[in-house]
């Protein structure tokens, strides 16, 4: 009851807040436009935005008419090479041919736009928000005493990084390319790494309050247009002030915000990009970010690299079949030996048995208490280990590991036993190609050790069958999250746990629904 | 339960239903059962004779669905009988599945606490297995298909490999003479074997979600010819392994042949366990249709489609299960629940098929 | 269920939660187990049972940290009782730990115990135990059983070694190693089998023969030496490998033949109501020593020939040893002719196998005996 009375008030809270929104804009909009007067409006811009220190206004006149232009731009972000050898050039030594009358209104606009200025990123704006913002984003604007429009030119040129290869996605084998901040960087990358007529980008906006811009890319012959429609509406839905990263889209268009199994996947590479783009997948980049989102996701994605692609097709093969079989280690084998030693000593070998027997005498914890020991050390070292500066950061793992390790065996708070374990899992997560999935297995390993330590195997299995009826109940965008292996679909398995010659792959995966099912090869 | 007229199972996964279906708790018994009745090491032909029978049943029961393709036994029933006696036959139908998903947790529970975990009371052991089918059959039809795709290839792995990795014991004496007594103890033991094919039935339940609705005589045929195959295969090696003296007197002979060899060397020397694991995944499925069964009749009755149906069948099918009070009476139960399925699925589809008949035609005469 | 009422869905969840609360029920953890690994079953003196039970210490083994010099790698705890369970939970009153009987390998009964009480019930614990498994080799011991689990060798586990030395079955003087899965279709059919016997020879375990478990009262009754045991095992065909004496006067030095595969085929006849066998044996080897004075070159044909005839002599003469003490001496059929006749005549089958046994001592059985020697090793002749 108490809910449903708090949810009518919150209700409340929300409409009024809506009306006063409402009540304010007429008010507003009355002192938005630019009145072509010079000094008017660069009072308006002045009072807008002229406290910023890094704001500068430049005034002078052009050429022979002796019109008063002033530009504003940002410090550091505006072009500055466009500024001084374009904007000022073109216009301090602009000459229109005398026709005998005054340059006014259109005619001056005209005769600026299309004679005068020699730069190519040129529009126009009236409203002081719309100055305002692009000023903001880097664009240079250029008030013209008598116009009520006001230029905006080029582009921002701010100092960003050089293209190199992205530190968590390191190949050994492929293009060392990877997305960085600028987002038109990124998508130049991008048509460049895919020469295709049909590459699709359109732009859309997100933030309330700062508007960064975020591109929806895709084929546009081979995407599913209802699989597009779903993320285009998924993104119009994001209210929310500031987008910092790609993964604030990622975490807000996501299917199930309850599953550890990630539903978008995020990339630095752009050949990866591609890849799934050729699939029929649909890619997010967003400005300021150097992660790519790609949508839908399946389970078979998050374990496989573009390496994949790259080798031939017997190494890709059996070295996918690693991954699966790395993964499946690193989630159960804690569990399994929790299991197997607690509750079902007659299950393993005698002699092994013995072994393991041995190594434990004098341990003081039970096997459940001594592995989640030694996983919460490990997890603690990993974390330590990623906050530390590169060169101390390396010499920490390989002493975390040893020294430490031997240590406490030294000292019998764990048996050696459960160190190469421990050892063994960590070390099989490290190949699956994705963080996320790492993160995801790390998380539910723990769940798994706990079902392990209740029911021995029996909680093993049930914990398999809980997260199988999860996985089987995930949908992304649309699509069952774990195809291709289940909705088996012989021709999906070409490219799924194994991979065949690429003369055998000429049709791209169904579960796509792709418009365009023939590889062009 | 969400799902809904819309949700598509594949004619491949409707296999799968079927044959996840019938491979349940039967199957760890199963060689003692036959050769009680029989008493000869013939009960594999027995098991053969009767994978027939039901084969030739479930494609009967296939053109009684291809008549309403578009609805559950639950809906075509009435418009066959009339409204009160169709409902009154789907309530029994319900009452049915739900007896059986309490059976089929209660053995589960009581071999993995005998095997498994001998300390755990029941209830710990049933109470997460039930939760976790409540989660799954919520996810509808659809993800219920799909995780059996994901149980079935390694069921069958499992079993075969440790099946044939016992070969060596195999001893093709115990299972001579062929025929030895005649036929006359076979035809004893078609009764028994047929129980364990129990499950059959349920196309009469999935039918309404397939794709394709026509040229799939070929989905009853592997639904019941794997499973069929698989008894098959099991009951020869563990006869022939044990021979029939020795069977009759184990309580679980199948887990018992299995344990009776260690590869030495290679990584489990014992495989127990994993058939211990399969089994628990095969009743889980088993009790997951069962379940979707159950909550889809009390949909369609009443309907309606509200999750309080599957909510309250949880704390019904536990308290079914915990009525047999010692493993006697849990083997009585299995048997009653058999009988009972024998006369319904065996009998009933084919009256209503000739009831359908007789309708189409006093329809053509008109 | 997106849209489930929080509070439900939340109070849910947390009864959930309660029930991790009691922990584990069945968890052991290993170091407490006693992890039996043999069973020794004799005869006390007051007309109980004296059970031994061979647990073994971990850390005495292999390459540990803790592992303490000059200790035995297992121990032996011993009680009486009427029988075998109480047994155990007396020991359990000495020493700290749960038995742990999932590892068990051996099963040892004394002479005089299975003389006296059937086979089937002193094994019954064994067989219906959830632990034990069907895989447990099982053995009759000349003397006291306990004895067989001693050993003065350091770093030996009695019951292991056993086991491994039951398994090898490198000769034909020794029986196949027999488990609990094996005798207990026999013991409930009533069907006679033999068992492994082990003796003490200078404080080693040592197999020697077998013993003779009569079908009807499923006790021992006799004895097989191991030369009857080579007869044994060429009947049933059973033998892997071993060598046969391959020369007849004791002027020619021994030779001796190599087996190196060997088949054997029952064939009953039931002619008018009588019942007769036909067995065939054949076998290949080689010459694997030959010390013959006169010798004669193993190229030559004649002399393979010779050799073979030599050992065929010998194997019939096992066999048809150990069919007259099967038949008159002990009056048991341990060969499996009782299962031929089952299988290809059942219906006569039917009407003997109430007194089997009894039937089986007057009935004739023929032999046909066919060696070849497939090669003889390095040397083919000696030069002079």
């Amino acid at each position: 009851m108490r809910w449903r009375r708090l949810n009518k008030n919150r209700m409340k809270i929300e409409e009024s807040a809506k009306n006063a929104k409402q009540d304010k804009q007429p008010f507003q909009e009355s002192i938005n436009e630019m009145t072509g007067n010079l000094t008017e409006d660069l009072n308006l811009i002045r009072q807008e935005i002229g406290h910023n220190s890094d704001v500068k206004f430049r005034e002078f006149q052009m050429g022979t008419t002796g019109i008063r232009i002033a530009i504003i731009f940002i410090d550091g972000l505006a072009d500055t090479d466009v500024i001084n050898n374009h904007i000022l050039v073109d216009l301090m030594w602009a000459s229109p041919k005398d026709t005998g009358h005054p340059l006014k209104n259109s005619s001056l606009k005209e005769f600026i736009k299309n004679q005068a200025l020699s730069v190519c990123g040129l529009s126009e704006a009236r409203a002081l928000k719309d100055i305002t913002s692009g000023i903001m984003f880097g664009s240079i604007a250029i008030l013209v005493d008598g116009l009520e429009d006001v230029f905006l030119a080029g582009v921002s040129n701010a100092k960003t990084r050089n293209i190199d290869e992205p530190p968590t996605e390191a190949l050994v084998h492929g293009p060392r390319v990877g997305f960085i901040e600028n987002l038109k960087d990124n998508t130049a990358l991008l048509r460049r790494h895919g020469k295709d007529q049909n590459l699709s980008i359109i732009s859309s906006q997100v933030g309330e309050r700062s508007k960064k811009e975020l591109v929806i890319i895709y084929m546009k012959d081979i995407v599913d247009p209802h699989l597009l429609e779903e993320v285009k509406q998924r993104i119009n839905k994001i209210k929310i002030d500031d987008v910092h990263d790609s993964s604030y889209i990622e975490q807000l268009i996501e299917d199930n915000f309850l599953s550890p199994f990630p539903q978008v996947q995020s990339t630095e590479r752009p050949d990866r990009v591609m890849g799934a783009l050729m699939e029929g997948r649909v890619a997010i980049l967003l400005d300021g970010s150097p992660f790519a989102l790609i949508v839908p996701v399946t389970f078979h994605m998050l374990l496989q690299s573009p390496e994949d692609y790259y080798e031939r097709w017997m190494a890709a093969t059996l070295i996918r079949i690693l991954r699966y079989f790395s993964a499946f280690i690193a989630l159960f084998v804690p569990s399994l030996y929790i299991a197997f030693i607690s509750f079902h000593p007659g299950l393993i070998p005698t002699k092994l048995i013995f072994s393991i027997a041995a190594t434990r005498e004098g341990v003081p914890f039970p096997p459940l208490i001594e592995a989640l020991i030694m996983e919460v050390s490990i997890e603690v070292l990993r974390e330590a280990g990623l906050r530390l500066p590169k060169p101390i950061g390396q010499s920490i793992g390989i002493v975390g590991g040893l020294v430490i390790g031997e240590a406490a065996v030294q000292a019998g708070i764990v048996s050696p036993i459960m160190v190469i374990v421990v050892a063994v899992t960590a070390i099989s997560s490290f190949t699956l190609p994705q963080y996320n999935v790492g993160i995801a297995l790390r998380i539910l390993r723990f769940a798994s050790m706990l079902f392990a330590s209740m029911f021995g195997l029996y909680g093993v299995v049930l914990f398999f069958l809980l997260v199988c009826s999860h996985l089987v109940r995930l949908k992304s965008f649309g699509i069952p999250y774990l195809s291709p292996a289940v909705s088996f679909r012989l021709s999906d398995w070409k490219d799924f746990m194994i991979r065949v010659p690429l003369f055998l792959m000429k049709r791209r995966p169904k579960l796509l629904h792709p418009k365009d099912s023939v590889r062009k090869r | 339960m969400t799902s809904s007229p819309l949700d598509r199972i594949t004619s491949h996964q409707a296999v799968m239903f079927i044959t996840n279906f019938i491979f349940g708790a039967g199957i760890l018994t199963l060689p003692r059962t036959t050769t009680e009745k029989i008493k000869t090491p013939d009960s594999w032909i027995a098991i053969i004779v009767s994978g027939v029978i039901i084969t030739l049943v479930a494609i009967i029961i296939l053109k009684l669905c291809q008549r309403y393709p578009n609805e559950t036994f639950y809906q075509f029933n009435q418009k066959l009988l009339g409204k009160w006696v169709g409902s009154l036959l789907s309530l029994t139908v319900i009452c049915y599945y739900i007896a059986l998903s309490a059976y089929e947790v209660r053995t589960m529970a009581e071999t993995t606490r005998l095997f498994l975990l001998q300390g755990t009371p029941t209830w710990a052991i049933m109470m997460p297995f039930l939760w976790i089918g409540l989660y799954l059959v919520q996810g509808g039809v659809n993800a219920i298909a799909r995780l059996l795709e994901i149980i079935f290839p390694i069921t069958v792995l499992f079993l075969l490999m440790v099946m044939f990795l016992g070969i060596e014991l195999f001893e093709v004496d115990n299972l001579r003479p062929v025929l030895g007594s005649g036929v006359k103890p076979v035809l004893k033991g078609l009764t028994t074997s047929s129980l364990s094919f129990a499950g059959f039935e349920i196309l009469l339940f999935i039918y309404m979600f397939m794709k394709e609705k026509t040229k799939v005589t070929k989905v009853p045929l592997l639904g019941v010819g794997i499973p069929f195959i698989f008894y098959t295969i099991t009951v020869v090696i563990v006869v022939g392994t044990m021979s029939v003296d020795a069977v009759v007197t184990q309580t679980w002979p199948v887990l018992t042949f299995i344990r009776s060899f260690e590869i030495k060397g290679l990584l489990f020397e014992r495989f127990d366990s994993l058939i211990l694991v399969i089994w628990i995944m095969q009743i889980f499925s088993t009790y997951v249709i069962a379940l979707f069964i159950a909550t889809l009749g009390l949909n369609q009755i009443f309907s309606k489609n509200s999750s309080a149906f599957i909510y309250s069948l949880m704390p019904l099918i536990y308290l079914v299960s915990m009525i047999p009070k010692n493993i006697n009476e849990v083997f009585k139960m299995s048997d009653v629940i058999g009988n009972f399925a024998l006369y319904l699925f065996f009998i009933m589809p084919m009256f209503l098929f000739v009831i359908s008949k007789v309708k189409e035609r006093k329809y053509e005469k008109m | 269920m997106k849209k489930c009422k929080p509070i439900l869905r939340n109070s849910f969840v947390s009864i959930l939660l309660l029930f991790l609360l009691p922990g584990c029920w069945s968890s052991k953890s290993i170091e407490d187990l006693n992890i039996a690994v043999g069973t020794a079953v004799d005869k006390s003196k007051d007309g109980k049972i004296r059970s031994t039970l061979q647990y073994v210490i971990p850390n005495a083994i292999g390459n540990s940290n803790n592992k303490l010099p000059q200790q035995k790698p297992y121990i032996n705890v011993s009680a009486t009782g009427n029988s075998l369970e109480p047994i155990g939970w007396e020991t359990t009153l000495r020493r700290e730990g749960f038995i742990s009987g999932a590892h068990e390998k051996a099963v040892i009964i004394g002479q005089n115990l299975a003389r006296e009480e059937p086979i089937r019930e002193i094994t019954d614990l064994f067989f219906r135990d959830i632990d034990i498994r069907g895989s447990t080799l099982v053995f009759i011991s000349k003397g006291a059983a306990a004895r067989t689990l001693e050993s003065k060798e350091p770093e030996v586990i009695p019951a292991i070694r056993l086991v491994e030395i039951a398994e090898q079955e490198l000769t034909t003087k020794a029986l196949r190693h027999i488990s609990l899965m094996k005798i207990w279709g026999k013991s409930n059919s009533q069907t006679s089998f033999l068992l492994q016997l082990i003796d003490i020879k200078k404080g080693e375990i040592e197999l020697d023969g077998a013993a003779v478990i009569k079908g009807r009262t499923n006790k021992m009754i006799g004895i097989l030496n191991k030369e009857e045991i080579e007869g044994i095992n060429w009947i049933t065909g059973e033998g892997k490998s071993g060598a046969v004496k391959a020369y007849q006067k004791e002027s020619d030095k021994p030779t001796y033949y190599q087996i190196q595969s060997m088949k054997s085929k029952i064939k009953p006849h039931v002619i008018g109501g009588r019942i007769s066998f036909d067995v065939k044996i054949e076998s290949e080897g080689r010459v694997a020593e030959y010390w013959n004075p006169h010798f004669k070159p193993a190229f030559k044909d004649k002399t393979i020939k010779q050799i073979e005839n030599a050992t065929e002599k010998e194997v019939r003469r096992l066999v048809v040893n150990t069919t007259q003490k099967m038949q008159k001496e002990l009056g048991v059929d341990v060969g499996g002719f009782g299962n031929q006749l089952r299988i290809k005549y059942p219906n006569v089958w039917k009407s003997v196998k109430g007194n089997w046994d009894e039937k089986f001592s007057e009935l004739p059985i023929s032999y046909d005996v066919s060696i070849t020697i497939k090669d003889y090793g390095m040397i083919g002749s000696k030069k002079n």
